[in-house]
């Protein structure tokens, strides 16, 4: 009699797992939003000498996924889960802006932390928020972002800043909120880049 | 009549006298001669003016040519005497001439001589401060220098004499004595071992030769010790000199090398920095990502079923 019972279980098991493949409403599609750098840069009027080393920018753990971050009510973050950044954003900022320091010619060379050459400077970034504020249609993207200046042969802070900057979204989804927050990383990375052309860094020790 | 006329005679014969009285002593004090003198000043203080009077003679190269006008003992300094001369303008007295008192050696009277300097030079007219006339410097007389000089030789002939005096006292005629003795009996010595003396001194003699000889050896055979410590010593030299090349070389390199590793260390541990902070970036991101992870298991509805209605983001629809 225990025999046949479980017989007919293992019978019954296929038909269960069958049940899950049976086709349902169709998924909805993730899609992926690239930053992308608006195009030429103008050159820095000023060239400081020695090498800066681009450290890679911290980010919180919200911050690490790809998806695009919103928030509807003040001190909330959530998440949308459509609508994903092709990278993680922080790695794609500092890639970002590697490519502007290096096309501004602030500092005599530019290399990434951990590259293998000796540098003068680094600058440490430190990705403190990027979402869509979505409290009022359509919304705004914010982005706010913290930068230091390090002298390497002394260990020195030379100069720290924070930047913040919006930018008004389009519409009221996850494209008019990626379009947003492009602009507004373009927007900070033009204005570190100035900082940095404005402060005086004196000769590397 | 007559009486009064005889003395009117008398009073004109004798008025005729006295005028001519008094004509022949005006010539006898020289007034006739109309000369043209200079007066000059001397003080005198090293000579004696004995036999100088007024109108005593001024001669210059035993010439008269002028007179002693006046003198006087200074009364604030007894040892000076101020004589004033009167000399004929026609009398060349040049600058730095000098007075000198010469005296008759039987008489006994002064005179003074002018002796000028024998270069020559100009003419003596300068007048010195509060003084009426030029003034002639003293001089020292021939006889004068010849007594000083006397004087002098005596002085040191008398010391002379005292001095010998002192070499033959007693007791150095005791010690010329006693060297005498000593001589005497030295030479006695001498005349009795005069004979042993010349053996010993023959024998001295070739012993000094052989000695000399010996010399010679031993300074030919120092010289060639010192050519050949010479030549080692060049040698040894060299090879320190080389030595301390090669060792300044290898401090060259060794500093060289010193520097090399130091900024090898330098790039080594600045390298070691980054690779510890990108490490150290890479294991918080590997952290965070399996803190995600793990946030992601532990919801297998959202997994199973989609993302949550009240979770969707602005325009999004499930």
């Amino acid at each position: 009699m225990r025999r046949a019972s479980l017989a007919g279980l293992l019978c019954l098991l296929p038909l269960l797992l069958a049940g899950c493949a049976l086709p349902g409403k169709p998924p909805v599609a993730v899609s992926y939003y690239v930053l992308t750098d608006p195009g030429p840069i103008e050159r820095s009027p000023v060239i400081h000498p020695g090498t800066l080393l681009l450290r890679e920018m911290e980010a919180p753990p919200f911050y690490q996924d790809t998806a695009l971050a919103f928030s509807r009510a003040p001190g909330t973050r959530g998440q949308y889960q459509y609508a994903r950044w092709s990278e993680p954003v922080a790695r794609r900022l500092s890639w970002m802006l590697r490519q502007r320091l290096e096309s501004a010619g602030v500092f005599q060379a530019v290399a990434p932390l951990g590259s293998g050459v000796y540098g003068d400077f680094q600058l440490n970034t430190r990705l403190v928020d990027f979402y869509h504020d979505a409290t009022h249609a359509p919304g705004v993207a914010l982005m706010l972002l913290e930068a230091e200046l390090v002298r390497r042969a002394d260990a020195g802070l030379v100069a720290r800043r924070i930047f913040v900057t919006q930018v008004p979204a389009q519409s009221y989804d996850a494209t008019g909120a990626a379009d947003a927050l492009g602009q507004a990383a373009n927007q900070v990375m033009d204005e570190l880049i100035a900082w940095l052309a404005r402060i005086r860094t004196g000769d590397a020790r | 009549m007559e009486p009064e006329a005889r003395y009117a005679w008398v009073g004109l014969g004798v008025l005729a006298l006295v005028a001519l009285l008094a004509g022949g002593l005006y010539w006898l004090a020289g007034g006739t001669e109309n000369q043209v003198v200079k007066r000059y000043t001397i003080y005198f203080e090293k000579q004696s003016l004995e036999g100088l009077q007024i109108g005593s003679d001024v001669r210059m190269r035993g010439i008269k040519v002028g007179k002693v006008e006046d003198y006087a003992i200074l009364p604030g300094d007894a040892r000076r005497v101020r004589v004033i001369l009167q000399v004929d303008a026609r009398t060349p007295v040049l600058r730095g001439v000098r007075a000198e008192v010469a005296r008759h050696m039987v008489t006994g009277l002064a005179a003074v001589d002018l002796v000028n300097p024998a270069e020559g030079g100009p003419p003596l007219l300068e007048v010195p401060e509060a003084e009426p006339y030029p003034v002639i410097e003293e001089g020292v007389p021939q006889f004068a220098r010849v007594a000083s000089t006397l004087e002098d030789m005596s002085l040191e002939g008398r010391e002379a004499l005292v001095r010998f005096n002192a070499l033959l006292a007693q007791r150095n005629q005791e010690a010329i004595a006693g060297i005498l003795s000593n001589l005497e009996h030295l030479t006695a010595d001498l005349r009795q071992h005069l004979p042993g003396l010349r053996e010993d001194l023959t024998a001295t003699l070739a012993s000094s030769r052989r000695a000399a000889m010996r010399l010679d050896e031993l300074g030919s055979n120092a010289g060639q010790m010192l050519q050949h410590t010479d030549a080692r010593l060049g040698r040894v030299t060299a090879a320190t000199e080389s030595t301390l090349a090669a060792a300044r070389q290898t401090l060259s390199i060794l500093d060289g090398e010193v520097r090399g590793l130091a900024l090898q260390l330098r790039l080594s541990a600045d390298l070691a920095s980054q690779e510890i902070q990108t490490t150290a970036h890479s294991l918080r991101l590997a952290g965070d990502a399996l803190q995600g992870s793990g946030r992601a298991l532990a919801d297998p509805a959202r997994l199973l079923y989609g993302a949550n209605l009240d979770t969707l983001g602005p325009g999004e629809k499930k």
